[in-house]
């Protein structure tokens, strides 16, 4: 039987690290020219055999993005929107969240089954009549605008979240700290919410690199260099010269690195996080 | 408790009997702790019902209406989805999107799967493995489009001139404009950057599947194959339908690989819903044909909706 097992497994590693080295290349090779793209000069870029190990570095095409193109704006204009998203879900969210798992009060139930079957309505259904509603309030073009499109996503989904996570605060602490005269709203404010610091600190994250990576509600409300974020000025900048190539990776690098530092960060909640707590470990 | 004991004995002293039935049925009625409830529940409900039961509301009305951009719009009843049913191109779109989702979901599934056995496995640099194996999924998806876009570029592309030069192919492939080729090179992108989330989900439900299991089935002589089919597979089954159900919601109503890669061409052949909504109601300036559109796949969306729901539902009680 034992002999049996080690031919098993012989067998499955002897299949599996080619596969684990065909994956790897696949997963890891589109970042490798991405990256020496926005590293090589035009010259090296645009030739009939293209260069795979690049002969020749240059900052230009950084250079160009930072300097010499709308893109310091788009990047101001996502920070102002995904940080104020945060902000104000957090709020909506951990206010919701206490009253459904702490309170009692008629239609509680009926509110979480809203929220999570709102988590579930996708974007494309809603940016139509929230494109209307927001082209009524003379809202197009504006952050205020988009982190208003944006709490649709991220309300649902931090009050979800923190619902989760409150429900593990044992209840004791916060009766205890009642009975010595502390109200509902400073035992929120002092037993629950710093016993759910980490929580709330990768719910932040969570929404902030939702909002920073969102698509179509940025394509749909925004138009001018002034309110455009930086995914709809990626893909806006096509059009606006011919080698575009080495500028475009160099900005897909810049507007990359804040949500990979921050899922590397946060990677241990992040399978728990995206499912919303519906997969467990 | 605590509180209901406090706040019962308030109402028994004797100088809040005035009005004190009524507040009390009201707190029969509404629950112990309503007020500060409702109090803490609006701003939420500010946003559900404004920002998106409102909305909801109001794309179904505007799929009844013929209603162009700063127009005047006017009551259609059906007329948009009964010519939306008459036009070929809804059809197509309909085709693509039913293709584009389960192979996506399908491929994500196997692929997932696959790479979550083999790091399951005591490797040597297995977290760092998981780490790098999780980056196309970390990555915004409009970065991802441009990079294969790059790559698939008919000219100056890598894909062509590396399957050139290995003699895979004996002319440069057009990966995004071919009609034979243009979905399945979208779909190879859209695997690519959401296999990782299956990979982290399935890593986690094995994780969860007790050691002992598999020490029990290989008493009982069980092979790989059989311990994989009888242990592995049912301490899957809930990660694999929740993950799986997500994943077609997320998978079918994600415009940007195709309006990055293709645009929905040629000829619409890669066209999906979301592109198509998109399309219709903000360059086409149709806002009721566009919501039409939208709502016409929601028939669908609704049953995927209300199945995942359930199941969250059922996991976050449990």
């Amino acid at each position: 039987m034992n002999g049996s097992k080690s031919i098993q497994r012989s067998r499955w590693h002897f299949f599996s690290r080619p596969v684990l080295a065909i994956g790897l290349l696949w997963t890891l090779f589109p970042f490798y020219w991405l990256a020496s793209t926005a590293l090589k000069p035009n010259d090296d870029m645009y030739r009939p055999e293209p260069l795979l190990v690049p002969q020749r570095l240059t900052l230009d095409h950084f250079q160009k993005v930072l300097f010499d193109s709308h893109f310091p704006e788009y990047f101001r204009n996502s920070t102002v929107i995904a940080i104020s998203t945060t902000v104000l879900s957090l709020f909506v969210g951990i206010l919701a969240a206490y009253a459904i798992v702490r309170l009692d009060f008629k239609g509680k139930n009926l509110l979480a089954r809203v929220l999570i079957f709102s988590y579930l309505v996708p974007p494309v259904l809603l940016f139509i009549p929230l494109f209307e509603l927001i082209y009524k309030f003379d809202m197009l073009n504006s952050l205020q605008g988009l982190t208003f499109a944006y709490l649709t996503f991220t309300v649902p989904f931090t009050t979800w979240l923190l619902m989760g996570y409150f429900r593990t605060v044992p209840v004791d602490l916060e009766e205890a700290a009642m009975v010595d005269g502390c109200n509902r709203v400073s035992a929120l404010l002092h037993i629950t919410l710093p016993l759910s610091a980490p929580a709330i600190v990768v719910t932040a994250l969570f929404s902030f690199t939702l909002s920073w990576n969102e698509f179509l509600y940025a394509l749909t409300f925004t138009s001018d260099a002034a309110s455009k974020t930086v995914t709809v000025g990626l893909a806006s900048t096509v059009a606006e010269d011919v080698f575009f190539w080495g500028v475009m990776m160099a900005a897909s690098v810049l507007i990359a690195i804040p949500p990979v530092v921050l899922y590397l960060l946060g990677q241990r909640w992040v399978v728990s996080g995206l499912t919303a707590g519906a997969v467990k470990a | 408790m605590t509180t209901g004991g406090r706040e019962s004995m308030v109402a028994a002293s004797p100088e809040s009997t005035i009005g004190g039935p009524r507040r009390r049925g009201l707190k029969r009625l509404l629950g112990r702790d309503y007020q500060l409830a409702y109090l803490m529940i609006a701003p939420s409900l500010l946003v559900l019902l404004g920002l998106i039961g409102f909305p909801f509301v109001r794309a179904i009305s505007l799929s009844l209406e013929s209603q162009p951009i700063g127009g005047e719009g006017h009551f259609v009843g059906f007329d948009n989805f009964a010519s939306l049913l008459q036009d070929k191109l809804w059809w197509l779109t309909f085709k693509n999107t039913l293709f584009y989702t389960v192979m996506g979901v399908g491929l994500k599934t196997v692929v997932g799967m696959v790479f979550a056995l083999i790091l399951h496995q005591k490797l040597k640099g297995r977290t760092a493995l998981r780490a790098l194996l999780f980056v196309p999924w970390s990555v915004p998806i409009v970065v991802d489009a441009f990079v294969w876009r790059w790559i698939y570029s008919d000219l100056n592309g890598i894909l062509n001139f590396v399957l050139y030069r290995l003699h895979i192919i004996d002319q440069y492939v057009l990966w995004t404009s071919d009609p034979k080729i243009v979905l399945w090179a979208i779909i190879a992108v859209v695997v690519w950057q959401g296999t990782p989330f299956y990979m982290m989900n399935f890593l986690a439900g094995l994780q969860s599947i007790p050691e002992e299991q598999y020490e029990a089935s290989k008493i009982d002589g069980a092979s790989a194959l059989q311990s994989f089919r009888h242990v592995t597979l049912p301490g899957l089954t809930s990660v694999l339908i929740v993950v799986t159900l997500l994943s077609t919601i997320w998978t079918s109503n994600e415009l940007q690989f195709v309006y990055i890669l293709s645009s929905g061409g040629p000829a619409h052949l890669s066209e999906i819903f979301p592109t198509l909504a998109f399309f219709t109601s903000i360059p086409g300036r149709e806002l009721g044909m566009g919501a039409a559109v939208a709502l016409s796949f929601f028939p669908l969306m609704a049953s995927l909706i209300v199945l995942a729901g359930r199941f969250m539902l059922r996991g976050a009680e449990a």
